[in-house]
């Protein structure tokens, strides 16, 4: 990374660090009236409360994928790569959003070859790509089934994530890893990201080696499928 | 008898909300507000449990933590560090350092109570 980026970089953190203090301060202010621990609250109350307590969560998703976003720009290279069971890799993701998916009424279906696949990508970005596609099927398709498949294919491993939700209307299907892309039908915030979960992901997959594609029907829902190497790319 | 639990944090209004959380579920609360008063009062009130921000003036959290892990007295108390660290990255630290959990900022009173309740009941 450029030294100039570095700093930037350093400075960009340790700012989300420092916003992150009064954060809590605020979240927990309100929590505290809003469930009752400070003294009985009415129904009203507890909504406005519960609202406010919603958006602080928005805010900090926001905060997170901004973050996340400059990261990515701020290191154009390549990220170290390794060979990784898919399977594992698929079991770290879903563990890690298993309270969403509880949160938010819906179940998960994996459909894996019986022979494990192996892919060659960076850990730690690609689980961040997986999880922010998946948060996006979820959060287009609240109380329904959420299906991972993968499969084999000539050096390359085809990771599809499916959703029955509202669909993408065809007009979107090119814009949707544009940053801030919004479109009628997503008025439903769950997550509350800023807008940047597909893009994040379609960056972190294109640098390594990958690609990311959408297919949609309005009210039958959305397919991201996810190609990335099997083995070591140049 | 109530579970005692030091909160470090250099942050008075983290210290005020935390408190009076960890009070309401009773717990018994002291809190420390730097890294040398917080070693200081560990030492002399040898709590149930220790809360502290890594993100402090020297020493930080981190060093605080292995200070603790390093006390004769201290070192079976569960320490629990508090960052605004990304999941990796404070799984990472809290290991080198001989933390027992982290929670990272801004934390849901929930999964702070969760965590407390795993160490110390």
């Amino acid at each position: 990374m450029d030294p100039s980026h570095s700093e930037y970089a350093r400075i960009l953190t340790l700012g989300l660090h420092k916003i992150k203090s009064p954060l809590t301060v605020i979240r927990e202010s309100i929590a505290l009236v809003e469930d009752a621990t400070l003294g009985q609250i009415n129904d009203e109350q507890k909504i406005i409360l519960g609202t406010a307590l919603k958006n602080v969560d928005r805010l900090t998703h926001m905060l997170n994928d901004i973050n996340d976003y400059e990261m990515l720009l701020l290191s154009p290279d390549i990220p170290t790569s390794g060979d990784y069971s898919l399977r594992s890799l698929l079991h770290e993701c879903m563990t890690e959003l298993r309270v969403l998916f509880t949160c938010w009424n819906n179940t998960f279906e994996i459909d894996l070859p019986n022979e494990d696949l192996y892919v060659f990508v960076n850990k730690e970005s690609f689980l961040m790509a997986l999880k922010k596609i998946i948060i996006n099927a979820i959060q287009f398709a609240p109380a329904s089934s959420i299906l991972i498949r993968a499969r084999n294919g000539t050096g390359t491993a085809t990771i599809s994530v499916h959703d029955s939700g509202v669909g993408i209307p065809r007009g979107y299907l090119r814009e949707i890893v544009k940053p801030f892309t919004r479109f009628a039908a997503t008025d439903i915030i769950l997550e509350g990201g800023a807008g940047l979960g597909l893009t994040i992901a379609d960056l972190i997959i294109r640098r390594q080696g990958g690609t990311l594609r959408v297919a949609s029907e309005p009210e039958k829902g959305t397919t991201f499928t996810i190609m990335v190497p099997q083995q070591k790319w140049t | 008898m109530k579970k005692k639990i030091l909160i470090i944090d250099d942050e008075p209004e983290i210290l005020l909300v935390s408190s009076s959380r960890l009070r309401a579920s009773g717990y018994t609360v002291i809190t420390a507000h730097n890294g040398e008063d917080a070693l200081a009062r560990a030492r002399s009130e040898v709590p149930d449990m220790i809360i502290v921000d890594v993100m402090m003036p020297p020493p930080d959290g981190y060093s605080v933590c292995k200070t603790l892990k390093a006390d004769t007295l201290l070192k079976t108390k569960p320490v629990l560090l508090c960052t605004a660290e990304k999941k990796d990255e404070a799984h990472t630290k809290s290991l080198q350092c001989g933390a027992d959990g982290y929670i990272r900022k801004p934390f849901n009173s929930a999964e702070l109570l969760a965590t407390i309740k795993k160490h110390i009941g």
